[in-house]
Protein backbone atom coordinates (compact mmCIF):
# COMPACT_ATOMS: atom_id res chain seq x y z
CA UNK A 1 0.00 0.00 0.00
CA UNK A 2 2.65 2.42 0.87
CA UNK A 3 4.71 1.78 -2.03
CA UNK A 4 1.12 3.14 -4.13
CA UNK A 5 0.67 6.08 -1.89
CA UNK A 6 4.64 6.97 -3.02
CA UNK A 7 4.01 6.30 -6.40
CA UNK A 8 0.94 8.50 -6.28
CA UNK A 9 2.76 11.21 -4.82
CA UNK A 10 5.72 11.11 -7.98
CA UNK A 11 2.81 11.29 -10.06
CA UNK A 12 1.16 14.22 -8.55
CA UNK A 13 4.44 15.74 -8.18
CA UNK A 14 4.35 19.38 -10.18
CA UNK A 15 8.07 19.18 -11.35
CA UNK A 16 6.86 15.81 -12.87
CA UNK A 17 3.80 17.04 -14.28
CA UNK A 18 6.19 19.35 -16.56
CA UNK A 19 8.40 16.96 -17.67
CA UNK A 20 6.40 13.79 -18.23
CA UNK A 21 3.06 15.93 -19.32
CA UNK A 22 -0.55 15.99 -18.02
CA UNK A 23 -1.70 12.90 -20.34
CA UNK A 24 1.40 10.53 -19.21
CA UNK A 25 0.43 11.73 -15.21
CA UNK A 26 -3.20 10.69 -15.82
CA UNK A 27 -1.95 7.40 -17.38
CA UNK A 28 -0.09 6.69 -13.90
CA UNK A 29 -2.72 7.05 -12.10
CA UNK A 30 -4.77 5.14 -14.04
CA UNK A 31 -2.69 2.13 -13.89
CA UNK A 32 -2.00 2.71 -10.12
CA UNK A 33 -5.97 2.80 -10.01
CA UNK A 34 -6.42 -0.44 -11.90
CA UNK A 35 -3.52 -2.19 -10.16
CA UNK A 36 -5.04 -1.18 -6.25
CA UNK A 37 -8.37 -2.26 -7.35
CA UNK A 38 -7.18 -5.61 -8.73
CA UNK A 39 -4.64 -6.32 -6.06
CA UNK A 40 -5.54 -5.16 -2.75
CA UNK A 41 -9.39 -5.05 -2.80
CA UNK A 42 -9.34 -8.89 -3.21
CA UNK A 43 -6.58 -9.44 -0.79
CA UNK A 44 -7.83 -7.59 1.88
CA UNK A 45 -10.48 -10.02 2.05
CA UNK A 46 -8.09 -13.22 2.58
CA UNK A 47 -8.07 -14.47 5.84
CA UNK A 48 -10.69 -11.82 6.77
CA UNK A 49 -13.68 -14.80 7.54
CA UNK A 50 -14.56 -14.83 11.07
CA UNK A 51 -16.83 -17.69 11.85
CA UNK A 52 -19.33 -17.38 14.39
CA UNK A 53 -19.83 -19.57 17.51
CA UNK A 54 -22.75 -21.94 17.20
CA UNK A 55 -24.53 -24.30 19.82
CA UNK A 56 -24.63 -27.33 17.93
CA UNK A 57 -25.68 -29.50 20.64
CA UNK A 58 -26.78 -29.57 24.41
CA UNK A 59 -25.59 -31.39 27.54
CA UNK A 60 -23.47 -31.02 30.60
CA UNK A 61 -19.71 -31.89 29.36
CA UNK A 62 -17.24 -33.37 31.15
CA UNK A 63 -14.99 -34.25 28.23
CA UNK A 64 -14.61 -33.60 24.46
CA UNK A 65 -11.62 -35.31 22.56
CA UNK A 66 -10.82 -35.50 19.16
CA UNK A 67 -9.44 -39.04 17.26
CA UNK A 68 -7.26 -37.49 14.57
CA UNK A 69 -6.55 -41.09 13.31
CA UNK A 70 -10.66 -41.14 12.75
CA UNK A 71 -11.32 -37.62 12.56
CA UNK A 72 -14.66 -38.17 14.81
CA UNK A 73 -14.77 -35.56 17.69
CA UNK A 74 -16.31 -37.49 21.15
CA UNK A 75 -17.99 -35.71 23.97
CA UNK A 76 -18.56 -36.86 27.18
CA UNK A 77 -21.70 -35.59 28.87
CA UNK A 78 -23.80 -36.10 32.45
CA UNK A 79 -27.05 -36.42 30.84
CA UNK A 80 -26.76 -37.81 27.15
CA UNK A 81 -23.57 -40.10 27.61
CA UNK A 82 -21.17 -40.43 25.29
CA UNK A 83 -21.71 -38.39 22.07
CA UNK A 84 -19.96 -39.06 18.78
CA UNK A 85 -19.33 -36.25 15.66
CA UNK A 86 -18.12 -37.38 12.25
CA UNK A 87 -18.69 -34.03 10.47
CA UNK A 88 -15.82 -31.85 13.24
CA UNK A 89 -18.49 -30.96 15.38
CA UNK A 90 -21.66 -29.81 13.76
CA UNK A 91 -24.14 -32.90 14.30
CA UNK A 92 -23.50 -35.34 17.53
CA UNK A 93 -25.05 -38.61 17.67
CA UNK A 94 -25.16 -40.33 20.83
CA UNK A 95 -23.12 -43.64 21.80
CA UNK A 96 -24.01 -45.74 24.49
CA UNK A 97 -24.33 -49.32 23.38
CA UNK A 98 -22.93 -51.18 26.23
CA UNK A 99 -22.24 -48.48 29.06
CA UNK A 100 -24.50 -50.21 31.82
CA UNK A 101 -24.08 -47.31 34.07
CA UNK A 102 -26.13 -45.51 31.35
CA UNK A 103 -28.73 -43.82 32.20
CA UNK A 104 -29.28 -44.66 35.56
CA UNK A 105 -25.39 -43.42 36.34
CA UNK A 106 -24.49 -41.32 33.62
CA UNK A 107 -23.19 -38.95 36.00
CA UNK A 108 -20.35 -41.00 36.62
CA UNK A 109 -18.90 -40.75 32.98
CA UNK A 110 -16.04 -38.14 32.82
CA UNK A 111 -13.26 -38.81 30.38
CA UNK A 112 -12.65 -40.07 27.11
CA UNK A 113 -9.52 -40.29 24.99
CA UNK A 114 -8.12 -42.91 22.63
CA UNK A 115 -4.73 -44.25 21.70
CA UNK A 116 -5.29 -43.38 18.27
CA UNK A 117 -4.59 -46.66 16.89
CA UNK A 118 -8.77 -47.81 16.83
CA UNK A 119 -9.53 -47.92 20.39
CA UNK A 120 -11.69 -45.26 22.71
CA UNK A 121 -11.70 -45.46 26.62
CA UNK A 122 -14.10 -44.22 28.81
CA UNK A 123 -13.00 -43.56 32.35
CA UNK A 124 -15.41 -43.04 35.35
CA UNK A 125 -16.29 -41.77 39.01
CA UNK A 126 -15.22 -44.81 41.03
CA UNK A 127 -14.06 -48.31 39.25
CA UNK A 128 -15.59 -48.43 36.43
CA UNK A 129 -13.90 -48.59 32.36
CA UNK A 130 -15.01 -49.32 29.26
CA UNK A 131 -13.03 -49.68 25.96
CA UNK A 132 -14.71 -49.44 22.18
CA UNK A 133 -12.78 -50.59 19.39
CA UNK A 134 -15.33 -49.57 17.02
CA UNK A 135 -15.53 -46.17 17.14
CA UNK A 136 -18.14 -45.92 20.78
CA UNK A 137 -20.87 -47.71 18.68
CA UNK A 138 -20.01 -50.30 20.98
CA UNK A 139 -18.64 -50.63 24.37
CA UNK A 140 -16.99 -53.18 26.78
CA UNK A 141 -16.70 -52.79 30.20
CA UNK A 142 -12.54 -53.71 31.21
CA UNK A 143 -12.06 -55.79 34.40
CA UNK A 144 -10.59 -53.10 35.63
CA UNK A 145 -8.36 -55.03 38.20
CA UNK A 146 -6.56 -52.76 40.62
CA UNK A 147 -8.42 -49.76 39.51
CA UNK A 148 -8.94 -49.01 43.70
CA UNK A 149 -10.76 -45.69 43.29
CA UNK A 150 -13.31 -43.59 44.32
CA UNK A 151 -13.25 -40.77 43.18
CA UNK A 152 -13.23 -38.45 39.89
CA UNK A 153 -11.14 -39.03 36.52
CA UNK A 154 -9.67 -35.58 36.01
CA UNK A 155 -7.15 -36.52 32.62
CA UNK A 156 -6.33 -39.81 31.11
CA UNK A 157 -3.87 -40.12 28.02
CA UNK A 158 -2.15 -42.66 25.54
CA UNK A 159 1.84 -42.97 25.96
CA UNK A 160 2.46 -43.92 22.47
CA UNK A 161 6.35 -44.85 23.24
CA UNK A 162 5.68 -47.10 25.96
CA UNK A 163 1.92 -48.11 24.58
CA UNK A 164 0.30 -47.55 28.37
CA UNK A 165 -2.84 -45.93 29.45
CA UNK A 166 -2.52 -42.90 32.17
CA UNK A 167 -5.14 -42.40 34.42
CA UNK A 168 -5.70 -39.79 37.41
CA UNK A 169 -8.15 -39.49 40.16
CA UNK A 170 -8.89 -37.09 41.79
CA UNK A 171 -7.13 -38.06 45.15
CA UNK A 172 -6.44 -40.90 44.24
CA UNK A 173 -3.32 -40.82 42.30
CA UNK A 174 -1.92 -41.89 38.90
CA UNK A 175 -3.03 -45.87 37.38
CA UNK A 176 -1.49 -46.81 34.59
CA UNK A 177 -2.58 -49.80 32.24
CA UNK A 178 -0.40 -51.56 29.52
CA UNK A 179 -3.39 -53.63 28.40
CA UNK A 180 -5.62 -51.09 27.38
CA UNK A 181 -7.82 -50.72 30.50
CA UNK A 182 -7.68 -54.80 31.68
CA UNK A 183 -5.69 -54.11 34.90
CA UNK A 184 -3.96 -51.41 36.47
CA UNK A 185 -0.92 -50.46 38.83
CA UNK A 186 -0.81 -47.14 40.80
CA UNK A 187 2.04 -45.43 40.34
CA UNK A 188 4.41 -43.48 42.71
CA UNK A 189 3.34 -39.91 41.51
CA UNK A 190 4.41 -37.67 44.74
CA UNK A 191 1.07 -36.74 45.65
CA UNK A 192 -2.66 -38.28 45.43
CA UNK A 193 -3.91 -34.86 43.84
CA UNK A 194 -2.66 -34.80 40.20
CA UNK A 195 -5.30 -33.39 37.93
CA UNK A 196 -3.43 -33.22 34.58
CA UNK A 197 -1.09 -35.44 32.61
CA UNK A 198 0.76 -35.08 29.13
CA UNK A 199 2.84 -37.81 27.08
CA UNK A 200 4.69 -36.97 24.57
CA UNK A 201 8.32 -36.80 22.82
CA UNK A 202 10.86 -36.40 25.35
CA UNK A 203 13.25 -33.90 22.92
CA UNK A 204 13.15 -32.53 19.34
CA UNK A 205 14.36 -35.97 17.70
CA UNK A 206 11.30 -37.80 18.70
CA UNK A 207 12.89 -40.90 20.17
CA UNK A 208 12.24 -41.34 23.40
CA UNK A 209 8.93 -39.80 25.34
CA UNK A 210 7.97 -38.25 28.33
CA UNK A 211 5.57 -37.67 30.44
CA UNK A 212 4.38 -34.57 32.77
CA UNK A 213 1.58 -34.24 35.47
CA UNK A 214 0.48 -31.27 36.77
CA UNK A 215 -0.33 -31.11 40.17
CA UNK A 216 -2.76 -29.79 42.99
CA UNK A 217 0.29 -26.85 44.53
CA UNK A 218 3.10 -29.57 43.96
CA UNK A 219 3.82 -28.17 41.09
CA UNK A 220 4.75 -29.91 37.42
CA UNK A 221 6.28 -33.44 37.47
CA UNK A 222 8.19 -34.83 34.66
CA UNK A 223 9.19 -39.03 33.86
CA UNK A 224 11.23 -40.23 31.60
CA UNK A 225 10.92 -43.91 32.46
CA UNK A 226 7.17 -44.52 31.82
CA UNK A 227 6.06 -42.84 35.42
CA UNK A 228 8.55 -45.24 37.40
CA UNK A 229 10.11 -41.90 38.69
CA UNK A 230 9.30 -38.18 38.79
CA UNK A 231 10.93 -35.22 39.47
CA UNK A 232 9.56 -31.90 40.34
CA UNK A 233 10.22 -29.19 37.38
CA UNK A 234 8.01 -26.32 38.32
CA UNK A 235 6.69 -25.07 41.67
CA UNK A 236 3.78 -23.50 39.79
CA UNK A 237 0.19 -23.84 41.41
CA UNK A 238 -3.00 -25.89 40.76
CA UNK A 239 -1.94 -26.94 36.67
CA UNK A 240 -5.11 -28.49 35.04
CA UNK A 241 -3.87 -28.82 31.95
CA UNK A 242 -1.14 -29.29 30.00
CA UNK A 243 -0.94 -28.97 26.33
CA UNK A 244 1.43 -28.96 23.57
CA UNK A 245 1.81 -26.24 20.99
CA UNK A 246 3.86 -24.47 18.24
CA UNK A 247 7.93 -25.39 17.84
CA UNK A 248 7.48 -28.60 19.82
CA UNK A 249 6.47 -25.96 22.99
CA UNK A 250 4.28 -26.51 25.80
CA UNK A 251 1.63 -24.94 27.79
CA UNK A 252 0.35 -25.54 31.49
CA UNK A 253 -2.68 -24.12 32.47
CA UNK A 254 -2.70 -23.10 36.35
CA UNK A 255 -5.48 -22.18 38.43
CA UNK A 256 -5.72 -19.97 41.70
CA UNK A 257 -2.93 -17.38 43.17
CA UNK A 258 -3.49 -15.89 40.44
CA UNK A 259 -4.68 -17.65 37.09
CA UNK A 260 -1.88 -18.02 34.82
CA UNK A 261 -0.24 -19.55 31.99
CA UNK A 262 2.91 -21.24 31.94
CA UNK A 263 5.62 -21.88 29.12
CA UNK A 264 8.48 -24.72 28.19
CA UNK A 265 10.54 -24.58 25.39
CA UNK A 266 12.84 -27.08 26.54
CA UNK A 267 9.89 -30.07 26.76
CA UNK A 268 9.18 -29.22 30.20
CA UNK A 269 12.85 -28.50 31.67
CA UNK A 270 12.03 -25.21 32.57
CA UNK A 271 9.35 -23.46 32.99
CA UNK A 272 7.88 -19.13 32.53
CA UNK A 273 5.08 -17.77 33.00
CA UNK A 274 3.66 -15.95 29.78
CA UNK A 275 0.16 -14.67 30.84
CA UNK A 276 -1.44 -13.91 34.53
CA UNK A 277 -4.93 -13.26 34.53
CA UNK A 278 -7.87 -12.99 36.86
CA UNK B 1 6.04 -13.29 18.27
CA UNK B 2 6.04 -16.25 19.65
CA UNK B 3 3.58 -18.32 20.31
CA UNK B 4 2.32 -17.86 23.96
CA UNK B 5 3.82 -13.88 23.87
CA UNK B 6 0.12 -12.50 23.35
CA UNK B 7 -3.23 -14.06 24.69
CA UNK B 8 -6.72 -12.88 24.14
CA UNK B 9 -10.08 -13.94 25.29
CA UNK B 10 -13.30 -15.42 23.30
CA UNK B 11 -16.41 -14.46 23.78
CA UNK B 12 -18.79 -17.02 23.33
CA UNK B 13 -22.70 -15.81 23.84
CA UNK B 14 -24.40 -18.71 25.73
CA UNK B 15 -28.20 -19.04 27.01
CA UNK B 16 -27.01 -18.73 30.43
CA UNK B 17 -24.30 -18.45 33.30
CA UNK B 18 -22.28 -21.57 32.13
CA UNK B 19 -18.86 -22.87 33.12
CA UNK B 20 -16.67 -23.95 30.46
CA UNK B 21 -15.33 -27.11 31.09
CA UNK B 22 -13.19 -28.26 27.73
CA UNK B 23 -11.94 -27.07 24.59
CA UNK B 24 -10.80 -28.78 21.59
CA UNK B 25 -8.86 -27.73 19.07
CA UNK B 26 -9.60 -29.38 15.27
CA UNK B 27 -7.98 -29.10 11.94
CA UNK B 28 -8.76 -26.11 9.92
CA UNK B 29 -9.14 -23.84 13.38
CA UNK B 30 -12.18 -25.72 14.31
CA UNK B 31 -12.68 -24.89 17.80
CA UNK B 32 -15.18 -26.75 19.78
CA UNK B 33 -16.10 -25.82 23.67
CA UNK B 34 -17.93 -28.19 26.60
CA UNK B 35 -19.83 -26.18 28.62
CA UNK B 36 -22.58 -27.35 31.89
CA UNK B 37 -24.90 -27.05 29.21
CA UNK B 38 -23.84 -27.19 25.71
CA UNK B 39 -21.50 -28.21 22.77
CA UNK B 40 -20.28 -24.66 21.21
CA UNK B 41 -18.41 -25.00 17.54
CA UNK B 42 -16.75 -22.27 15.78
CA UNK B 43 -15.35 -22.63 12.79
CA UNK B 44 -15.55 -23.72 8.94
CA UNK B 45 -18.65 -26.49 7.78
CA UNK B 46 -16.75 -29.24 6.50
CA UNK B 47 -17.11 -29.47 2.77
CA UNK B 48 -19.84 -31.92 2.28
CA UNK B 49 -20.73 -31.29 -1.34
CA UNK B 50 -20.32 -34.39 -3.44
CA UNK B 51 -19.71 -33.90 -7.22
CA UNK B 52 -21.79 -34.90 -9.91
CA UNK B 53 -21.85 -38.47 -11.65
CA UNK B 54 -19.15 -39.00 -14.33
CA UNK B 55 -21.01 -38.43 -17.79
CA UNK B 56 -21.64 -41.05 -19.83
CA UNK B 57 -20.67 -40.34 -23.40
CA UNK B 58 -23.70 -41.86 -25.86
CA UNK B 59 -22.79 -40.84 -29.33
CA UNK B 60 -21.05 -40.88 -31.99
CA UNK B 61 -18.98 -44.08 -30.96
CA UNK B 62 -15.54 -44.35 -30.15
CA UNK B 63 -13.38 -44.41 -33.62
CA UNK B 64 -16.39 -42.73 -35.94
CA UNK B 65 -15.81 -40.87 -38.98
CA UNK B 66 -17.56 -37.89 -40.16
CA UNK B 67 -17.62 -36.19 -42.81
CA UNK B 68 -17.65 -32.15 -43.03
CA UNK B 69 -16.54 -29.58 -40.28
CA UNK B 70 -18.43 -30.53 -38.10
CA UNK B 71 -19.91 -32.86 -35.37
CA UNK B 72 -23.16 -33.12 -32.82
CA UNK B 73 -21.76 -34.82 -29.76
CA UNK B 74 -24.09 -36.50 -27.20
CA UNK B 75 -23.77 -37.95 -23.45
CA UNK B 76 -26.16 -38.58 -20.61
CA UNK B 77 -27.16 -36.16 -18.03
CA UNK B 78 -25.25 -36.59 -14.95
CA UNK B 79 -26.64 -36.76 -11.57
CA UNK B 80 -25.76 -34.86 -8.55
CA UNK B 81 -26.27 -36.07 -5.47
CA UNK B 82 -27.04 -33.01 -3.53
CA UNK B 83 -29.51 -32.29 -6.41
CA UNK B 84 -27.36 -28.81 -7.22
CA UNK B 85 -27.61 -27.59 -10.92
CA UNK B 86 -25.13 -28.98 -13.13
CA UNK B 87 -23.28 -27.41 -16.26
CA UNK B 88 -20.77 -29.38 -17.92
CA UNK B 89 -17.32 -29.14 -19.73
CA UNK B 90 -16.97 -30.78 -23.30
CA UNK B 91 -13.42 -31.08 -24.15
CA UNK B 92 -12.45 -31.46 -27.75
CA UNK B 93 -8.35 -31.54 -28.73
CA UNK B 94 -5.90 -33.38 -31.08
CA UNK B 95 -4.20 -35.57 -28.16
CA UNK B 96 -5.06 -37.87 -25.94
CA UNK B 97 -3.78 -35.61 -22.85
CA UNK B 98 -6.03 -32.94 -24.26
CA UNK B 99 -3.45 -30.57 -24.60
CA UNK B 100 -2.76 -29.65 -27.82
CA UNK B 101 -5.76 -27.38 -29.63
CA UNK B 102 -7.68 -27.67 -26.56
CA UNK B 103 -10.75 -26.55 -26.84
CA UNK B 104 -13.62 -25.94 -23.78
CA UNK B 105 -17.01 -25.90 -24.24
CA UNK B 106 -19.26 -24.69 -21.15
CA UNK B 107 -22.28 -26.34 -21.70
CA UNK B 108 -25.79 -25.71 -19.43
CA UNK B 109 -28.23 -28.52 -18.56
CA UNK B 110 -30.33 -27.60 -21.84
CA UNK B 111 -26.88 -27.84 -24.01
CA UNK B 112 -26.79 -23.88 -24.01
CA UNK B 113 -23.32 -22.62 -24.05
CA UNK B 114 -22.77 -20.52 -21.28
CA UNK B 115 -21.86 -16.98 -21.07
CA UNK B 116 -18.18 -16.05 -21.12
CA UNK B 117 -17.33 -14.06 -18.01
CA UNK B 118 -13.91 -12.50 -19.05
CA UNK B 119 -15.01 -10.47 -21.78
CA UNK B 120 -16.75 -8.16 -19.33
CA UNK B 121 -13.76 -7.84 -17.14
CA UNK B 122 -11.17 -7.07 -19.87
CA UNK B 123 -14.06 -4.42 -21.23
CA UNK B 124 -13.30 -2.73 -17.50
CA UNK B 125 -9.96 -2.89 -18.26
CA UNK B 126 -10.26 -1.27 -21.19
CA UNK B 127 -12.53 1.21 -19.82
CA UNK B 128 -9.92 2.64 -17.74
CA UNK B 129 -7.66 3.00 -20.43
CA UNK B 130 -9.97 4.82 -22.75
CA UNK B 131 -10.53 8.83 -23.01
CA UNK B 132 -13.12 10.45 -22.14
CA UNK B 133 -15.44 11.17 -25.32
CA UNK B 134 -14.65 7.55 -26.32
CA UNK B 135 -15.79 6.22 -22.66
CA UNK B 136 -19.88 5.82 -24.61
CA UNK B 137 -18.26 3.95 -27.59
CA UNK B 138 -16.86 1.04 -25.00
CA UNK B 139 -19.91 0.87 -23.39
CA UNK B 140 -21.99 0.17 -26.49
CA UNK B 141 -18.92 -2.42 -27.87
CA UNK B 142 -18.56 -4.04 -24.50
CA UNK B 143 -22.86 -4.87 -24.94
CA UNK B 144 -22.26 -6.01 -28.21
CA UNK B 145 -19.82 -8.16 -26.90
CA UNK B 146 -21.44 -9.25 -23.90
CA UNK B 147 -24.37 -10.20 -25.83
CA UNK B 148 -22.58 -12.26 -28.88
CA UNK B 149 -20.89 -14.04 -26.20
CA UNK B 150 -23.90 -14.75 -24.81
CA UNK B 151 -24.56 -16.66 -28.30
CA UNK B 152 -20.84 -17.73 -29.26
CA UNK B 153 -19.18 -19.09 -26.06
CA UNK B 154 -16.30 -18.17 -24.68
CA UNK B 155 -13.98 -20.39 -26.01
CA UNK B 156 -13.12 -22.04 -28.72
CA UNK B 157 -13.33 -20.33 -32.28
CA UNK B 158 -16.33 -23.76 -33.79
CA UNK B 159 -18.82 -22.86 -31.14
CA UNK B 160 -22.26 -22.42 -32.44
CA UNK B 161 -26.14 -22.24 -31.12
CA UNK B 162 -27.55 -25.45 -29.71
CA UNK B 163 -30.70 -27.43 -31.18
CA UNK B 164 -31.40 -29.85 -28.28
CA UNK B 165 -31.61 -33.43 -29.49
CA UNK B 166 -32.63 -36.78 -28.38
CA UNK B 167 -34.37 -37.53 -25.19
CA UNK B 168 -33.98 -35.27 -22.11
CA UNK B 169 -31.69 -37.39 -19.99
CA UNK B 170 -29.11 -36.94 -23.23
CA UNK B 171 -27.35 -33.62 -24.06
CA UNK B 172 -25.67 -32.52 -27.10
CA UNK B 173 -23.57 -29.86 -28.49
CA UNK B 174 -22.16 -29.44 -32.18
CA UNK B 175 -18.79 -28.61 -32.41
CA UNK B 176 -18.15 -27.02 -35.69
CA UNK B 177 -14.53 -25.82 -37.42
CA UNK B 178 -13.34 -29.55 -37.54
CA UNK B 179 -10.40 -29.76 -39.90
CA UNK B 180 -10.43 -32.51 -42.29
CA UNK B 181 -7.58 -35.27 -41.64
CA UNK B 182 -7.51 -34.86 -38.17
CA UNK B 183 -8.39 -37.24 -35.40
CA UNK B 184 -9.80 -35.57 -32.93
CA UNK B 185 -10.01 -36.61 -28.56
CA UNK B 186 -13.45 -35.68 -26.64
CA UNK B 187 -14.48 -36.00 -23.03
CA UNK B 188 -17.41 -34.47 -21.10
CA UNK B 189 -16.77 -33.00 -17.04
CA UNK B 190 -19.97 -32.28 -14.85
CA UNK B 191 -19.58 -29.54 -12.64
CA UNK B 192 -22.53 -28.88 -9.75
CA UNK B 193 -23.10 -25.28 -8.87
CA UNK B 194 -20.38 -24.94 -6.25
CA UNK B 195 -17.60 -25.75 -8.84
CA UNK B 196 -17.04 -29.30 -7.87
CA UNK B 197 -16.37 -31.04 -10.87
CA UNK B 198 -16.58 -35.16 -11.48
CA UNK B 199 -14.35 -36.90 -12.85
CA UNK B 200 -13.74 -36.56 -16.53
CA UNK B 201 -15.46 -39.04 -18.92
CA UNK B 202 -13.90 -41.93 -20.89
CA UNK B 203 -12.29 -40.38 -23.90
CA UNK B 204 -13.45 -41.20 -27.18
CA UNK B 205 -11.90 -40.22 -30.55
CA UNK B 206 -13.53 -39.33 -34.01
CA UNK B 207 -11.55 -38.68 -37.52
CA UNK B 208 -12.84 -36.35 -39.91
CA UNK B 209 -12.73 -37.17 -43.06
Amino acid sequence: MGVFIVLTKIALNNSLKKKLGVHMIKKIIRVLLVAFFFTFIPLSFVGAEEYPWVKVDTGNVWDIYYDSSSGSVYAVTEDRGVLRSDDTGVTWVAKNNGIDIFPEDAWRLKKISGDGNGHIFLATQGSYFYRSSDGGNTWQKATATGLTVTGNPVSMTFDSYTNKLFVTWNGDGVFRSADLGETWERINSDTDYVYSIYAGKADASGTTGMLLTGTYYNGIMKSTDGGDNWVRKSWTYWITDIISGPNDWLFAISTGAPNHIERSKDFGESWETVLSYT
Amino acid sequence: MAPGDSWGTVQITTDDTEATREVEVLPNSIIIVGTQKSIYRQGPVADTNDPPSTPALTSPANGSSVSGSTIRLYWQRSIDPDSDDVTYILQVAEDSSFTVNLRNFYVDENGNLLAGMLLPLFGLLGWFGRKRGKKYLMAVAMTFLLASTMLTGCEGSGATSVVKIGDENTISYQVTGLEKGKTFYWRVIAVDEHDKQSDPSETRIFVVI
